[in-house]
């Protein structure tokens, strides 16, 4: 039954950087439509474990099972056709591409003579990407009027003038989000996509990330501390030390006593 | 309306004006530069009047014109695989060779349709990038570029053992295919047919640049690892980046047989062309295709008015675009071509700066009072 709705299945998975066990046969499922909440505190393997879903790192041991297919040791960018997209913690944009060169830029197929549409279409997609994820909102109305999807297709949209530098870090992290979104993920992994937001901002981003589960995509959202994610995430798994400490809802998994016991250890942080 | 907003105002407006200005200037140089080397055989005897009294005078220089079109071609070639994909190659002269003695051996053996036989130099030397470009993957940064450097040097002492029995055979492996290699005598016409394979390969490697293709090798040379993470297979656009430089650094190689009549170590493998193919793109800005075509024709014409100067000329050459390469790393040209740009907002200090939102609300401001005052 869980293996009918489960998107994404990591199965006892491994990985040692020299003598450190970053991550130790952690094993839960991804359900289709939710989003999962991954806590733990820096260090505790959540980014580690990251990279090993999206095929940065092989993993020592274990499997990783998107869709029923064992995606384990694939090549990342096979691993992101295949629906599995991820932000970046640190967001890295291509800094010497416009902001809307660096979204297009994930709508590019591999296929040399593949049908990737029109550059009118992509630049069109593009913009409405933009606008799904509030870029075009950083600037002021009349500023972004060619942002607006009924233009002709090469509108004026700032998007398209200027470089990622110009954006805040609130506007990084949308940046990062839709490049995630531009190739169409089932499955989104956001490591960290708080950290360093004005609460106003932590609010709106959580509206994009609800909107996003609306439109049918799954996600997975990874942070240090629990508070941000509580009214967030359907779904909890607390991380320590490269090994699941609890699951359950965000109500179940605070009020279980070694996730409170590694609280008042002061390993996991609330701020 | 604060009195700041107003000039910003002011400077906005400017600078857009500007950028259609620029734009003018970029199309009009070009379009003038395009007319100046098509008219070249017409306006130099005008303009040094002992070419009237002498031809051979204006064709010496259209030769050193023709071989400025061959560098400029290796040139581009070179800037795709190293300014657009980021694979510094050191190794160009072994495409370039490659191409070479293809078309000797080719025109020799068989005397093909000469336009056939370049095709095939291309062709052949795609072949051997794409062979490069295999264990060329697993390297980065400076041990792809040694790895490059070493497969060209050891075609150049292949080539000198070998000693290929072909056309005329000269010192160390070289081949004399005259008359089977020759495209034309008419120094004019020669000049036409290399500036027409110049400009279509600029032409071809430019679209490709613009493409998606471009925008995928771009996203490769800054960031591999957010390249993949966007669903791009790095590895794909890497080799293809590879086939189509040394493809058209084989055409370069191949029509340089039919310009001099021979291949020879010394000359096509010698690793001075591999450099040379660096520096005109560097000269020219590196990642900007059409900047080798200015590279190439300064470095040859220099290296013709020089030559009272022995082997001292390439020493002060190279010097030159070691000098350029320390103080502007996008190329002389490349530094004239940024600037008639329209520039994007000036980058801030750091991914913590202020939102631009404040800043953006009041050009807008000012935008919406410049225009609704129109004065």
């Amino acid at each position: 039954m869980s293996a009918m709705n489960a998107l994404l299945q990591v199965q006892r998975l491994s990985k040692a950087f020299g003598g450190l066990q970053a991550v130790s046969d952690l094993s839960f499922d991804v359900h289709e439509g939710e989003i999962l909440g991954l806590i733990g505190p820096n260090g505790a393997g959540k980014t580690t474990l990251f990279n090993l879903i999206t095929g940065v790192h092989k993993p020592d041991r274990g499997r990783v099972i998107f869709q029923g297919q064992d995606i384990t040791g694939w090549p990342t960018y096979k691993i992101v056709n295949a629906g599995i997209a991820r932000a970046f913690q640190i967001p890295r944009p291509f800094r010497h591409k416009t902001i809307a060169a660096n979204v297009e830029i994930s709508l590019i197929p591999n296929g040399l003579f593949a049908r990737g549409g029109s550059r009118r279409a992509r630049a069109r997609r593009v913009r409405e990407i933009c606008r799904r994820v509030g870029l075009c909102a950083l600037w002021p109305e009349g500023a972004r009027r060619g942002c607006d999807l009924s233009g002709d297709g090469d509108g004026d949209c700032p998007c398209r003038r200027e470089l990622p530098d110009v954006l805040p870090q609130a506007g990084l992290r949308k940046l990062e989000i839709a490049k995630a979104v531009a190739t169409d993920p089932k499955l989104l992994l956001l490591d960290e996509p708080f950290a360093g937001l004005a609460p106003a901002e932590v609010e709106e981003l959580s509206a994009l990330i609800r909107e996003l589960r609306e439109e049918g995509r799954t996600l997975v959202v990874v942070d240090h501390n629990m508070r941000g994610l509580m009214r967030l995430v359907d779904r909890v798994i607390v991380i320590h030390f490269g090994q699941k400490l609890a699951e359950g809802t965000p109500d179940e998994v605070a009020r279980d006593p070694a996730v409170q016991e590694a609280y008042l250890a002061g390993t996991i942080e609330e701020e | 309306m604060s009195h700041r907003s107003r000039l910003r105002s002011r400077l906005r407006s400017r600078s857009r004006s500007r950028s259609r200005t620029a734009r003018l200037v970029k199309l009009g140089g070009a379009l003038l530069a395009l007319a100046l080397l098509l008219g070249l055989p017409y306006w130099l005897p005008l303009l040094v009047p002992a070419m009237q009294q002498n031809p051979f005078l204006l064709y010496k220089w259209l030769n050193v014109l023709v071989a400025a079109n061959v560098l400029a071609i290796l040139g581009m070639s070179w800037d795709l695989l190293g300014g657009y994909a980021g694979q510094i190659s050191f190794g160009h002269s072994l495409f370039l060779g490659l191409g070479a003695y293809t078309t000797a051996i080719l025109s020799v053996l068989y005397g093909w349709n000469p336009w056939l036989i370049i095709a095939l130099g291309g062709l052949v030397a795609a072949v051997g990038g794409l062979l490069v470009a295999a264990p060329a993957l697993r390297l980065h940064g400076p041990y792809l570029s040694l790895m490059t450097l070493v497969a060209a040097l050891a075609f150049d002492r292949l080539m000198r053992w070998l000693k290929p029995e072909v056309g005329i055979p000269g010192a160390e492996g070289a081949i004399l295919c005259v008359p089977h290699c020759v495209l034309t005598l008419d120094a004019v016409l020669k000049y036409y047919y290399s500036l027409g394979l110049m400009l279509l390969t600029a032409l071809l490697l430019w679209a490709l640049t613009r493409s998606r293709v471009g925008l995928a090798l771009e996203a490769v040379r800054d960031d591999e690892a957010a390249a993949q993470a966007a669903g791009l297979n790095a590895a794909k656009y890497k080799t293809l980046a590879f086939g189509v430089s040394s493809f058209f650094a084989g055409i370069a190689g191949a029509f340089y047989v039919y310009h001099i009549g021979s291949a020879a170590p010394a000359d096509v493998l010698n690793l001075q062309r591999s450099v040379e193919a660096i520096a005109v793109a560097v000269l020219g800005g590196m990642g900007t295709i059409f900047g080798a075509i200015g590279g190439a024709l300064f470095f040859k014409v220099f290296e013709e008015l020089l030559r009272p100067a022995g082997t001292l000329r390439f020493a002060l050459l190279f010097s030159l675009a070691l000098l350029i390469l320390l103080l502007v790393r996008s190329g002389a040209l490349g530094r004239l071509w940024a600037g008639l740009r329209p520039r994007p907002s000036p980058p801030r200090e750091g991914a913590e700066a202020p939102p631009t939102v404040a800043s953006a609300s009041e050009t807008e401001e000012a935008e919406v009072e410049v225009k609704a005052k129109p004065s």
